[in-house]
């Protein structure tokens, strides 16, 4: 042990800072006279205070620039970056956002990540040039190119691809999030019939579940709406955590008489601050919701008059097959998106308005006042309410049965349930967490349940599902190219069949097991994903085709998986060509052939349109691109080029798509991706996307450089408009102007009557199973990997200032009881395993987790780990079923709304000292 | 001598340690001071940084300086771990991305760990800065008077062409807050943003404080939040006060009774979460009253009548909170 007294001490800590010597804070300048001379008494007065300029002169700049952070987050900060001498030198938020009436404001937005953000950009590991693999795949040994021979390489195999193997074996994957930077690659994959993954089902964000209830599921209040609630739910979402730059808003929430309950497996930071901590036990929310709706309920705390009018709880079913009542069951000709309710005025059913079949677009009964209790004969059919299905449904999760399932005492369920019947605006923020888990799919819906019941969803409450995005009809333009679809899929199903990950599952878990669970296993997966290809329901471009040429701009589709190492090796067989774009060298990049350095989040010309704040904001270019970097929008246009080039040197013209009905043309790709030149430019592209979006319009590309962020007009939301003088809140105007909502009842549908539905016991939201993590019993702990404080996914995880604020290397969390059982100190090296996988890591002891649970926050590079193991190398997949179902309505295939989500969280793993 | 002051809600710290990079790219990045943190957050109960700080020494008794002080260790400031970037990742000649050294230490190191048992363990997060103190006690103990007050807003900082790097400072400052730049010979720590004040700007730890937990602004200014809440509401409170440095920073204590414990049996119980006796060690015999002073007037606002104080804790705005 040494201190800076020590002479070993000191020269150890010389070592560290040898580098900076040379420009040292302080000039070793000659002691001026002056400091010698005595001082009376430094409390009450100092004579001299020239040197005081020293640190004046470190608060200097020559320029500065704005800049957001929001590339792999949902916030959407606006950021001035200081330049000194050409270099970036300090992040620090604008601060200028206008004040709502009675609302605190958004000032200042940020996170740390954003703070260190220039400091980050100068790492070795953010790229600088175009880079050719010269070793293994993975061994990362690389040789500096030119773009030139980059570009002709990727466009000359691009064709061959095209031309040899046929249209779709080409697949271009990206990160959904700056506008242009994300639409780049959608026209180019549209441009080329490229396989297009859908990357929300990806990393396991989407609501299928509740999508299944309204559309679109994923939808938000602006945050600021936070402060005007009563009571929040934190509930598979830790802001504390996740949400750095909108957490205050709880907190003022709270001081302006609000109730915040956070409901967690552990005691996480935003446990912290809240009035109640639910302690669920891991993958049994279900069961906590079913319980807390059986309160509500059998306590009639329901809000009928809105329910029958918002909801198709007084929809008709049948009693002999369970189907919803419908036109066509009377009429020959009758729809079958047209379904009844029971008119108590009249004692008859009658059709209700607003559903797809209807010509009445609208909810309104008139005079009619549907029964939502009840069981009738219908000219001879025999039909009751889906809220009575719901009801007998619900029946038996009380409290107090669902205690043994869920852990939580019914006194606690009671006085939770109890505080959701009295609030007078209740928000439930839902996080990404909940459809990680196999019952997320119901949970889903149950949530939203709850906010339905007591009548508060698009009144005075929300359901916050994380994200949505403004509305912006210019991006959408952008990446669209008339007759050239693209082929959309998921990439849950395009890994479970590329990445040959269904062998995995089968492997690892306990067949057996999930029958008595869940009633099927991993094969009757896989054939129902068969027979769901077949129906058409998904999408089954991975059945027939190969990603032969792979173009990843910004995701890391490995780490976003299960089973990193596993997928890695087995997709890269299938793949000729990987090319990654990207400003970073992250770990995918690592399996890459050619790497193409992106422009830094500083270095851009773009907009983030995300709608949790009334706000776009600008990567506002504060510095040109270093070194090589070229903007996203500058490397499309320049494959283009090189693509249109190469064909035309080759003489290869058109070349016919008759499976998406469309071709694919070689000789005109740059003319075609850049309009004729009239995007060909960055300012190009993103004045297009601005001035055609109904929400910005002409003014506001000026508007956005000149302070880093604008105001979006009121048709940028997507259900319903943003109000100039309060907090967006979602899905009001279905209340307000009886607006059918896109399901195919047009109501807020509870009831799917789809055969597979029906098939598994899903028709009503309830626990779709006993609960519980569905991983093989065997191995004693449950694993779970949220999102982490340190980074944005795997944005920051290498960050130097990052990493000394944590354990400066991957780490892991445990209890210290079950440390102590397991003979395991905090900082011990641990070995985390399964039948499927390993990775090595630091523990660090966690009094916050139960002791059956392996916490381990995700983004870690897979290269950060001892062996290249990775946290995700002890998951494996699963899919359910109903996440598969299409033809029906609303609830079909639809990237970034439904197909299957990845489930992370059904993982049980041992840990071992190394 | 007008002073500068600061009031830290930890009912609203989140601990993000915005306000920390904040500091650490503005001031701290460079030139021997990458060790310093001259503002960090740390989880409490827990170590802090520098490790131990607490039992370090220094400050006053009975209005005598305490020479006994300690000089932190340099483990106990934590590791400025560098990493293998271009071996690992640009010249395969790594195969994983590594620190230099092993960590065995670092400014946050027992992040979230507090103390208890699940479902009932506590932590909370506690920022700290310079505590810009009325009676310093590293003034005190400098022999070469080059520490002073500045008049203008009482910050208390090191002329770093008088120092001679002899380190009493470091050892008489009870919060662990004087460093010791190694580069430069010379001590160093937190300025108060003096330049950003001089020109109306608040320190960068407070603008960029994205949890709004902080305010700012002179003691003597009775229509600022400072003011209203360390004088008025006595609801903020200087940290371990029995040194006798006369702190200017002031914290609002952690509402300690929720979320409520756990019974055996998984029923509420109503046992404090967080015991009030360690409250009062850090925050002194005024912390009761104004814990109670908090849950009551949380309380009007879940009852809907106006209150006072939680108006000023929200702090809407900048303006609310920043009043230089």
């Amino acid at each position: 042990m040494n201190s800076p007294n020590d002479v070993n001490g000191r020269r150890k800590f010389l070592q560290l800072s040898a580098a900076a010597l040379a420009s040292a804070a302080v000039p070793s300048s000659v002691w001026a006279f002056s400091k010698i001379l005595p001082v009376e008494d430094p409390l009450k007065s100092y004579p001299y205070r020239s040197w005081e300029d020293l640190y004046r002169k470190e608060w200097t700049w020559d320029s500065v620039g704005f800049t957001t952070h929001s590339i792999g987050c949902v916030a959407g900060c606006a950021w001035n970056v200081y330049v000194k001498n050409g270099i970036p030198m300090r992040d620090e938020q604008v601060s200028k956002y206008p004040q709502l009436p009675g609302i605190p404001d958004m000032n200042p937005r940020g996170c740390q990540k954003g703070a260190v953000y220039c400091s980050w950009s100068k790492q070795p590991d953010h790229l600088k040039y175009p880079l050719k693999r010269v070793g293994a795949r993975g061994e990362g040994k690389w040789k500096r190119i030119s773009w030139d021979e980059a570009l002709t390489e990727i466009a000359d195999k691009i064709i061959d691809t095209t031309l040899t193997r046929g249209p779709g074996n080409i697949v271009v994957s990206k990160r959904p999030f700056a506008v242009i930077s994300n639409t780049v690659y959608t026209r180019l994959a549209n441009l080329l019939g490229a396989i297009k993954p859908d990357v929300s089902s990806m990393t396991g964000d989407l609501y299928p579940g509740i999508q299944t209830v309204r559309v679109p599921a994923r939808s938000v209040s602006t945050f600021d709406d936070w402060f005007t609630s009563d009571l929040i739910l934190m509930w598979h979402m830790n802001p504390i955590v996740t949400r750095i730059p909108d957490a205050h808003f709880l907190m003022e929430a709270r001081y302006n008489g609000a109730r915040l309950v956070n409901i967690s497996v552990d005691y996480n930071p935003s446990s912290i601050h809240s009035d109640l901590f639910v302690p669920v036990k891991m993958g049994t929310d279900s069961h906590l919701a079913a319980a807390i709706i059986n309160v509500l309920i059998a306590g009639k705390y329901y809000k009928p008059d809105y329910l029958k009018e918002q909801t198709d709880l007084p929809f008709l079913v049948r009693t002999d097959n369970g189907k919803f009542l419908r036109e066509k069951d009377f009429k020959p000709d009758g729809s079958d998106q047209v379904f009844y309710v029971w008119d108590i005025k009249t004692g008859k059913a009658v059709l209700a308005p607003g559903s797809m079949g209807s010509k009445d677009k609208t909810l309104k009964f008139g005079a009619v006042d549907p029964a939502l209790e009840g069981s009738f004969s219908a000219e001879g059919v025999q039909v009751t309410t889906v809220f009575e299905r719901l009801k007998a449904e619900i029946a038996p999760y009380t409290p107090e049965a669902t205690q043994a399932t869920t852990g939580v005492h019914p006194t606690v369920v009671r006085k939770l349930a109890g505080w959701i019947a009295e609030c007078k605006a209740l928000r439930i923020l839902d996080g990404y967490n909940n459809q990680k888990h196999f019952d997320g799919f119901q949970c889903g819906r149950l949530k939203i349940l709850i906010i339905t019941l007591i009548g508060h969803h698009g009144t005075t409450g929300s359901i916050d599902t994380t994200y949505e995005g403004w509305k912006l009809e210019g991006g959408t333009e952008l990446g669209a190219v008339k007759g050239k679809p693209g082929r959309s899929v998921s990439m849950v199903l395009a890994q479970w069949v590329w990445g040959e990950q269904y062998r995995r599952s089968k492997a690892y878990y306990d067949d057996a097991q999930l029958h008595e669970q869940i009633g099927f296993g991993v094969d009757d997966m896989e054939a129902l994903r068969k027979e769901s290809e077949a129906k058409g329901w998904m999408p089954n471009w991975q059945s027939i085709k190969d990603p032969v040429v792979y173009i990843n701009a910004g995701v890391n589709i490995f780490a976003t998986s299960n089973a990193y190492s596993h997928l890695a090796e087995n997709f890269l067989k299938r793949c000729e060509l990987l090319v990654n774009v990207d400003f970073r060298m992250n770990s995918g990049c690592m399996y890459s052939d050619i790497v193409l350095p992106a422009a830094e989040n500083i270095e851009k010309l773009d907009i983030r349109e995300t709608s949790v704040t009334r706000f776009i904001h600008a990567f506002g270019q504060p510095v040109k691109p270093m070194y090589e970097r070229k903007t996203d929008w500058a490397i499309g246009v320049a494959l283009a080029s090189k693509i249109q080039e190469r064909a035309r040197a080759r003489g290869i013209a058109r070349v016919d798509d008759p499976e998406i009905k469309s071709a694919i043309d070689f000789d005109t790709f740059y003319d075609d991706f850049t309009m004729k030149g009239a995007v060909a430019r960055d300012e190009d592209a993103l004045r297009f996307v601005m001035e055609r979006s109904k929400a910005l319009g002409p003014g506001t590309y000026e508007e956005v450089l000149k302070n880093g962020f604008a105001e979006v007009g009121p048709s940028a939301g997507k259900t319903g408009p943003v109000p100039k003088d309060k907090p967006y809140r979602p899905f009001t105007v279905n209340v307000t102007d009886k607006k059918p909502y896109g399901t195919l009842t047009g109501r807020l549908q509870f009831y799917v009557d789809h055969d597979w539905f029906q098939r598994f016991g899903a028709t009503v939201p309830k626990p779709q199973y006993g609960g519980g993590v569905v991983a093989p019993r065997r191995y004693p702990f449950v694993y779970n990997s949220p999102h982490t404080r340190w980074g944005v996914h795997s944005f920051a995880r290498t960050e130097q200032w990052m990493l000394r604020h944590q354990r400066g290397t991957p780490d892991v969390r445990l209890n210290p009881e079950a440390m102590a059982r397991k003979g395991i100190k905090d900082g011990d090296m641990v070995r985390v395993f399964n039948s499927a996988g390993e990775f090595f890591a630091m523990v660090k002891a966690w009094p916050g987790l139960p002791e059956n649970v392996v916490f381990s926050e995700h983004g870690w590079e897979q290269y950060q780990y001892k062996n290249r193991t990775h946290y995700n190398d002890v998951g494996s997949e699963l899919i359910n079923p109903l996440e598969l179902v299409g033809g029906y309505g609303h609830v079909k295939y639809t990237a970034g709304g439904f197909n299957p989500n990845r489930i992370f969280n059904e993982t049980t793993v041992d840990v071992e000292k190394t | 001598m007008r002073q500068l002051a600061y009031v830290f809600d930890l009912n609203k710290c989140i601990g993000c340690h915005t306000c920390t990079m904040a500091c650490k790219q503005l001031w701290t990045n460079r030139d021997g001071r990458e060790y310093m943190y001259w503002n960090n957050v740390e989880t409490r109960p827990g170590k802090g940084y520098p490790k131990n700080w607490e039992e370090k020494g220094g400050g006053f008794k009975n209005g005598v300086l305490q020479t006994d002080g300690k000089i932190p260790l340099i483990e106990a400031y934590g590791g400025v771990w560098k990493y293998n970037f271009e071996a690992a990742l640009l010249e395969g000649k790594a195969n994983q991305l590594v620190p230099h050294e092993k960590p065995t230490w670092g400014p946050n190191w027992d992040e979230d760990e507090g103390a208890g048992q699940f479902p009932n363990n506590h932590y909370f997060y506690l920022p700290r800065i310079c505590n810009h103190c009325s009676n310093p006690a590293c003034l005190a103990a400098c022999p070469n008077k080059a520490i002073y007050k500045r008049p203008e807003d009482g910050l208390v900082v090191i002329d770093q062409e008088r120092c001679r790097g002899y380190r009493y400072c470091v050892q008489a400052c009870p919060y662990g807050k004087v460093y010791f730049n190694l580069q430069t010979q010379k001590s160093e720590k937190c300025i108060g943003c003096y330049p950003r004040v001089e020109k109306g700007v608040a320190p960068a730890c407070v603008t960029q404080c994205s949890g709004k937990m902080r305010m700012v602004g002179y003691r003597d200014d009775k229509d600022g939040p400072i003011y209203k809440l360390v004088e008025q509401w006595k609801v903020a409170l200087p940290l371990h006060p029995e040194h006798g440095t006369e702190p200017n920073v002031f914290y609002v204590p952690p509402i300690n009774t929720t979320p409520a414990m756990f019974e055996e049996d998984g029923r509420l119980g109503d046992t404090p979460r967080i015991p009030i006796a360690d409250l009062e060690a850090l925050f002194g015999p005024g912390t009761r009253q104004a814990l109670e002073t908090l849950g009551r007037e949380i309380q009007k606002r879940r009852e809907a009548k106006p209150s006072g104080l939680t108006e000023i804790l929200i702090g809407y705005t900048n303006k609310d909170r920043f009043k230089l």
